[in-house]
């Protein structure tokens, strides 16, 4: 699955970020940590990135994309309530900037907060409408609310659009179709997307099950069909994890 | 973004919100004075009961509900379904515009929904705030009832 992680920080450049080398002329110090936190996070260690991180925001904490990157790191390691502070940080310090609302929203929907994940999402969308991301962060976050899937589905179509080269964005699609109840279009958007990412096993394992290769996983009752209003006891958390994997 | 599934059943919005609903011209000194005059004009209508109001504080001090291009979503809280009489939207116009904190908001639509009313209310938001066009004409209408048509029918 391609990486939908947002570039941060510029990169960190030619210094070592694990010696502690300031070859990096003319970035303050905040800088530094940030970028140097920012590669640790690339080099798939984050909870050292997080640690780095804590101490250069403890020192700046006015720093938003020290707040940022700390929000995409919380992610990672599943804390999502300190990604969602972090973020929160981050949208008082830059409330245009679409990348914090977006890492929010999706901590907003694993914690099942589904109608405040999707005014964020819909609030990276209206800040950058041209960016395939959060269109594709309003799809998942309709989808884990189970609600207003055809927005959901347009959602994806838009990414498409925007980034036709995209796998992750027919995934979502063809998840959306089949979420309608098109398994054939969903078929289709699935197949396009392993044309383009062939070995992306979460994208087979959705073909595999639209083609009643493997069994569907039980999904909890459907809500019944009901405008303004609808009944209690929704599960809290998503049922369609694949946005997580 | 495109036309939602409530678009298609000719518009959810439309049969909650009430042309008695819409204000076109409130004053509010900041963001918690207009999350009140939302509140106000929800109890005004039957639509929630007193309690909600504290709902709608709580729920914009946990997050705010700024939607973007000038326009905030004001609410309840989850656990304040139970406070709801029927489903409303109330819209409040307001001129000189208030600090919301993220960006200056000149038109509130508040909710008062017994289920997940507030996501519907949000795609067809955010359908008419992605076009410019109609993000100011919903922004600029002076007459309740277009404010109502334009929430009602399809983009």
């Amino acid at each position: 699955m391609t990486d939908l992680a947002q570039s941060t920080t510029p990169s960190p450049g030619p210094a070592d970020a694990s010696t502690g080398d300031t070859t990096l002329a003319g970035m303050s110090p905040t800088e530094l940590g940030v970028a140097r936190a920012s590669a640790l996070f690339e080099r798939v260690d984050p909870a050292k990135a997080a640690m780095l991180l804590e101490n250069v925001l403890k020192l700046d904490p006015e720093s938003a994309a020290g707040w940022i990157l700390m929000a995409r790191i919380r992610l990672v390691l599943d804390q999502v309530d300190l990604a969602l502070d972090a973020a929160a940080k981050a949208i008082e310090l830059t409330p245009d900037d679409p990348r914090p609302l977006a890492t929010a929203s999706r901590a907003l929907t694993l914690k099942g907060r589904h109608e405040e994940a999707v005014t964020m999402a819909y609030r990276a969308v209206i800040a950058e409408p041209k960016n395939p991301l959060w269109q594709d962060r309003v799809a998942w976050a309709l989808l884990a609310a189970d609600r207003q899937l055809a927005d959901a589905e347009q959602a994806a179509r838009t990414a498409i659009a925007l980034d036709p080269n995209e796998a992750h964005y027919y995934f979502t699609h063809g998840v959306t179709l089949d979420a309608l109840g098109h398994p054939d279009q969903a078929r289709q958007a699935l197949l396009i997307s392993l044309r383009l990412e062939p070995d992306n096993p979460v994208a087979q394992h959705r073909l595999a099950v639209l083609n009643g290769e493997v069994q569907r996983a039980a999904e909890p009752k459907k809500r019944r069909w009901k405008l303004f209003g609808r009944d209690r006891g929704t599960p809290a958390r998503s049922n369609r994890p694949e946005e997580y994997l | 973004m495109g036309r939602s599934d409530t678009d298609k059943n000719g518009g959810v919005l439309g049969r909650a919100l009430d042309p008695r609903a819409v204000r076109t011209a409130v004053c509010a000194a900041d963001r918690i004075a207009a999350v009140h005059r939302c509140a106000d004009v929800l109890e005004e209508l039957g639509a929630v009961q007193p309690a909600y109001r504290h709902a709608m504080l709580a729920r914009e001090r946990t997050m705010s509900t700024y939607l973007g291009a000038g326009v905030a979503v004001p609410h309840g809280l989850a656990w304040a379904r139970s406070l709801v009489n029927r489903d409303a939207v109330a819209v409040l116009r307001l001129p000189r515009g208030v600090d919301w904190g993220c960006g200056r908001v000149t038109v509130c639509v508040a909710v008062a929904a017994r289920g997940d009313g507030d996501i519907e209310l949000l795609t067809v938001l955010a359908d008419i705030l992605l076009d410019p066009r109609r993000a100011r004409a919903l922004r600029e209408a002076t007459d309740p009832a277009t404010i109502v048509a334009m929430l009602s029918r399809p983009a």
